[in-house]
């Protein structure tokens, strides 16, 4: 968590790394203030207040801004570098991060922030279409693109000699991970049997898990290589990033439990916390990355 | 505060210069009072070259409240250093002077009169011998590990020894790798130059 929210590449300067830790942690005070509210007042809400407007608004927020970052590190990189293709596919996820975080927090929702009821008297099929929709986005197409990204860093620590290896607690996770996903896999054979058919929706949602168990490969590899070579500005950027996909691999386990009754309300509600965070650190890792580079060019 | 000019003024930059390398190595994350410390050593430097007196008096004064306050952040090695009573302190300034005048006729440059103030002030303003081979390499590795860590500067080292021993070169392309080859030769050329004059 340290290096997510506080590890800061230059000590002389307030980058952009230091403003998405200090608005993440302040929105954090915010949710848990919602959170305890609810808790004492008993009135829920405060927290669907909280995540209907400022909860998706940061999101919204740190989304466009991993977008805009990543973009402005791949002006650093000429074509015959190996990290530009990596950042360019890391540019595209958030790009579509911000696609279904606008279909699923904004327009997928009926709250006052969305244009479309107040503009359209559109049904509430198109809400959940759009909600769907987002979360297709967002799901299946980032963390594809995510992961294809990735694989550029972790090519570079490997032609630099720098690859880890996994630590046995990093199979393990792994291992649980996978066990999660054969327990999915054999539910929805057994709603097949049972003579469900799934919607289009739940069948673009398949591949989420599969491509969060690699993303997870990945982030451990890189988290194990950038922590291996100790404290260094050029590792902070994918330590960020790989404390993303993890915490996103939490969310999704958080939601399961969820869905099966394994985390019971209102204990659930405090896994709707972690989707911040992650968004925070994804958001984080292009702003690290651009105040090294732009640290070594313009100084 | 008293200030005893001479005296001080050596002390406090060279306590200022040994902080300055404990930061570069170690003390990433309790430098702010040492970054303005090294700063301030430096304006002195600057200062004392061009003898500014109320300029240096200023910095003088400026170096040692920052010395006030980074003496506990210092290892306990250097505290007993920092807190011995002044007439050792005094011996190892001028055995410190002595061995400079010796190096200095070694190297068959002009040597000053053997008196205190006057080789305090000719050991200020002679040029900064450049510094190469050995020295400089540790001292790029140790402004890399800033950047890759000090393991990643540990594998950059083994590669350079593996290929002639070019550590820059082997620095380079492994930072190209990370950053990109517009900024790799930047930094390589920034942690160089700054190994050569530090």
């Amino acid at each position: 968590m340290r290096s997510l929210l506080w590890d800061r590449p230059l000590e002389r300067s307030w980058g952009w790394s230091s403003v998405i830790a200090a608005v993440t942690v302040s929105y954090l005070t915010i949710g848990v203030l919602a959170l305890a509210a609810w808790w004492i007042d008993g009135d829920l809400d405060w927290l669907v207040k909280f995540f209907q407007a400022p909860g998706a608004a940061i999101l919204i927020w740190l989304a466009a801004l991993e977008l805009w970052l990543a973009v402005s590190v791949i002006e650093y990189y000429s074509p015959d570098d190996l990290l530009r293709p990596g950042w360019t596919l890391i540019a595209c996820s958030a790009a579509v991060q911000l696609c279904g975080m606008v279909f699923s927090q904004v327009i997928g929702v009926k709250s006052a922030g969305n244009p479309l009821l107040v503009l359209t008297g559109l049904p509430d099929s198109s809400f959940a279409l759009a909600r769907h929709l987002g979360l297709a986005i967002g799901g299946t197409l980032r963390f594809g693109l995510l992961s294809a990204g990735l694989w550029f860093a972790l090519k570079a620590y490997r032609q630099a000699g720098m690859l880890a290896k996994l630590a046995l607690i990093d199979w393990a996770v792994l291992a649980t991970f996978a066990g999660y996903l054969a327990r999915n896999v054999w539910d929805v054979a057994r709603a097949f049997r049972a003579g469900i058919r799934p919607d289009i929706w739940h069948v673009l949602s398949w591949p989420v898990d599969p491509l969060l168990w690699l993303l997870l490969a990945e982030a451990l590899l890189l988290f194990r290589s950038a922590r291996q070579m100790e404290p260094g500005l050029i590792g902070l950027c994918w330590k960020a990033a790989a404390m993303g996909v993890i915490l996103t691999a939490l969310g999704d386990i958080g939601m399961w439990a969820s869905d099966y009754g394994y985390l019971r309300w209102p204990w659930n509600s405090l896994t709707w916390y972690l989707w911040i965070p992650a968004a925070a650190a994804f958001a984080r890792a292009p702003a690290l990355q651009l105040e090294v580079i732009r640290d070594v060019t313009t100084r | 505060m008293v200030i005893n000019k001479e005296y001080n003024t050596d002390y406090q930059y060279r306590l200022a210069t040994m902080a300055r390398g404990y930061h570069a190595r170690r003390w990433k994350d309790r430098s702010r009072l040492l970054r303005e410390m090294s700063a301030a050593a430096r304006t002195f430097s600057h200062c004392s070259r061009r003898n500014r007196t109320g300029a240096l008096t200023r910095y003088v004064v400026a170096l040692h409240q920052f010395t006030d306050q980074v003496v506990d952040l210092l290892p306990e090695r250097l505290r007993k250093t920092v807190n011995a009573p002044p007439q050792v302190r005094n011996e190892g300034r001028r055995r410190a002077l002595r061995m400079k005048t010796a190096g200095a006729r070694t190297a068959g440059r002009a040597v000053p009169e053997d008196d205190a103030p006057r080789l305090l002030t000719w050991s200020m303003t002679r040029p900064h011998a450049e510094i190469a081979g050995d020295a400089l390499n540790l001292r790029i590795a140790s402004e890399l590990s800033d950047y890759l860590g000090a393991a990643g500067v540990d594998r950059i080292v083994e590669l350079a020894a593996n290929n002639g021993g070019d550590l820059p070169a082997a620095a380079e392309s492994v930072l190209r790798l990370f950053i990109g080859q517009m900024a790799a030769p930047l930094l390589v050329k920034r942690i160089v130059d700054r190994g050569i004059r530090a």
